[in-house]
């Protein structure tokens, strides 16, 4: 559905998307991972032919060329920052950006009003946008990349400054969308919302694709061991046999068999004050692939 | 409903929300012209505030002193007798635009002007004000003619001076009723450069609330975007024409000429400043610089097309130049339909060079924002 080959963009000298490459499948969710500046919203603004690529090919929608109409009318794209307007009322807002992509009569009131429905903002649509609080113009901003029933989604850090529960209600809309087999492409730089929505995630760092595959195969390369770290509240008699090492009072065990090492520890006899299991997350798998944090940017 | 139609009907009521922005693009480009208008024409009549001058009397004889009551009787003139000295000082700090010396024997020389008798006097003029001395000197030899004209009766009861007619020369029954029909076409000019100016924001106004990128991704071309903030324009310089017209109807008896030709002087001048604001509006990626931008060329055009001193006022190579001025052939074209009276081929050059500049701005304004996206 999405197939970007060696894309290359730079700017007054810096690059910001250097060689990327990776491809999307219909009806996938597919995530770009990493931190701020790593390339991701330069990558959209090429698929969704807002930019011209300086190298590279570009596929969307079974179409070479992204600002070609009917690859434009196959496509919604809710962009990073708010791109609504202030001055008009929500339902104006979806009344115009609708009628752009040539919905007309009762499947533009149709539409208008699931977008309305979709980001919950029914009684709210003869409001002003510029009254909105920021999760509703956040929900807004979503809903007009939907109102046109687009196959293919470009969701550019969606849930950005977003309040708790908005971004609850946002996630509920986006996985409601995967299960109606839209093809989304997800851009994130929290670990937790790719691993919670994207079917297979590329992790991105200063405007390359580091890897690319499902969470759980990511992990398995990049994310090393669990660790088990228990605060020991007697030391064990001598001659117990504990899995790891003691520092002190803190028993740190690195393992792939978390359960069985716990077995071990309890029927040596160990008695323990805390216990703490950190399994290995995107962000460990980003830390392993390019020696910083996610949120060190 | 074509995008474009879509895209100006939504900037129509954006402006519409946005009071602050209604009144630069409505009602200041009306301030605008009215005070343009009342500058260079005088709303209410063509009284002008007489000029202020000291009269010197040196010579106390009876002709003398009915030239100086001809004077101080001019209603084009304010006359304050005073010293020489006193009268100097006034001219020199700019209370009195000029002083007029009546010279000794001045009126012996009124009484021998057969046998060669040149009567005397001097004229002290404002440095500041040397634009108004030859209007002064005119006024001063009328009187002097008309003391000579009052001599010569007396000596010759038949003689008479030569008559001057002035005869307005335009189409029969199209002369200008008020002074203001002479100033509404550069008043006209300017509401429309305002609100072009005041529309050449919009775009940049599309970037920084982010919903460019969401038009651009969307089915519609750079060139519909632009074409729909010219729509949007247009629409709005016809409103505020409209709105002037109404007024300067109803307040100022202004007459509308030929109403055909002045829709399509009217339809003209807007297409044209609609497309230099498609222009303008790619010139700066910040409202600061398209503003700035847009009001500078707007200016720059007025002031070498006659919007801010009057052709005539220009010195030759000025005049030539105001050719490249769109400001100039809005004139002419207005001038043409209010009361010139042109027919259709006179007013097919100036509606054809507005229609051909809106028409490059266009095309500049696409081919200059396709660069700005690269």
């Amino acid at each position: 559905m999405i197939r970007a080959e060696s894309l290359r963009k730079s700017y007054d000298g810096l690059t910001a998307v250097d060689g990327a490459s990776f491809e999307i499948r219909p009806g996938e969710t597919f995530g770009l991972l990493g931190p701020n500046g790593a390339g991701k919203t330069t990558t959209i603004h090429m698929l969704v032919g807002a930019l011209q690529p300086d190298a590279g090919s570009i596929e969307v929608a079974g179409a070479p060329d992204p600002s070609r109409a009917e690859v434009r009318r196959a496509i919604g794209l809710a962009p990073q920052a708010l791109s609504l307007y202030a001055e008009l009322t929500g339902e104006e807002n979806l009344l115009f950006f609708a009628r752009l992509h040539g919905l007309r009569g009762a499947r533009l009131r149709d539409r208008v009003d699931w977008a309305l429905g979709f980001a919950g903002l029914r009684e709210k649509a003869r409001q002003r946008v510029g009254a909105y609080s920021g999760g509703m113009q956040r929900r807004l901003n979503l809903a007009c990349a939907l109102v046109h029933e687009p196959r293919v989604l470009f969701l550019d850090e969606p849930t950005a400054g977003v309040d708790p529960q908005s971004r609850i209600h946002l996630f509920a809309n986006i996985e409601a969308l995967a299960r109606e087999g839209r093809t989304i492409l997800y851009t994130t730089h929290y670990m937790e919302e790719a691993e919670r929505l994207c079917d297979r995630v590329a992790i991105m760092d200063r405007g390359r694709i580091l890897d690319c595959d499902t969470v759980p195969a990511l992990l398995a390369r990049h994310g090393g061991r669990a660790v088990i770290e228990a605060e020991l509240a007697e030391l064990p008699t001598e001659g117990a046999v504990l899995p790891g090492r003691i520092d002190g009072k803190i028993l740190r065990v690195e393992t792939e068999r978390p359960l069985e090492d716990l077995a071990q520890v309890a029927s040596a006899g160990a008695k323990l004050s805390s216990l703490h299991l950190h399994r290995p997350d995107l962000e460990t798998v980003f830390l392993a692939l390019t020696g910083r944090s996610l949120r060190d940017g | 409903m074509s995008r474009i139609v879509i895209l100006a009907l939504k900037d129509l009521r954006l402006l519409w929300r946005d009071r602050f922005g209604l009144f630069w693009i409505l009602v200041f480009p009306l301030v605008f012209a009215l005070f343009f208008g009342s500058i260079f024409g005088g709303i209410g009549g063509a009284r002008r505030t007489p000029l202020k001058i000291a009269v010197v009397q040196e010579d106390e004889s009876d002709a003398a002193r009915a030239y100086v009551e001809r004077i101080a009787a001019s209603p084009a003139l304010q006359a304050l007798a005073m010293e020489r000295e006193a009268a100097w000082e006034a001219v020199r700090r700019g209370n009195r635009s000029a002083f007029v010396a009546i010279r000794p024997g001045f009126g012996e020389a009124l009484g021998r002007l057969l046998e060669g008798g040149a009567p005397a006097l001097e004229l002290g003029i404002d440095p500041a004000r040397t634009a108004e001395a030859g209007y002064l000197q005119g006024l001063l030899v009328e009187s002097l003619f008309a003391s000579m004209q009052d001599r010569f009766r007396t000596v010759a009861p038949g003689l008479r001076g030569p008559e001057v007619t002035v005869t307005p020369v335009s189409s029969a029954g199209s002369r200008p009723h008020s002074p203001f029909e002479i100033t509404f076409p550069s008043a006209i000019q300017w509401a429309l450069l305002g609100c072009a100016a005041g529309f050449a924001i919009s775009l940049v106004r599309e970037r920084t609330a982010g919903t460019w990128l969401r038009l651009r991704s969307g089915p519609v071309t750079r060139a519909e975007i632009l074409a729909g903030k010219g729509l949007a324009c247009y629409c709005a310089c016809i409103v505020v024409a409209l709105l002037l017209l109404m007024f300067a109807v109803a307040a100022l008896g202004v007459r509308l000429g030929n109403p055909a030709m002045l829709a399509l002087a009217l339809a003209s001048s807007a297409a044209c400043f609609s497309g230099i604001m498609m222009m303008v509006c790619v010139l700066g990626k910040t409202e600061q610089s398209v503003a700035g931008a847009g009001w500078a060329i707007f200016t720059l055009m007025a002031m070498i097309g006659g919007g801010m001193v009057p052709l005539i006022a220009m010195p030759a190579w000025m005049i030539t130049l105001s050719n490249i001025s769109p400001v100039k052939w809005g004139i002419v074209a207005l001038e043409g339909a209010i009361w010139r009276g042109f027919a259709l081929s006179e007013m097919a050059l100036p509606c054809a060079i507005l229609w051909a500049i809106g028409l490059t701005g266009f095309g500049a304004g696409v081919r200059l924002l396709a660069r700005a996206d690269r």
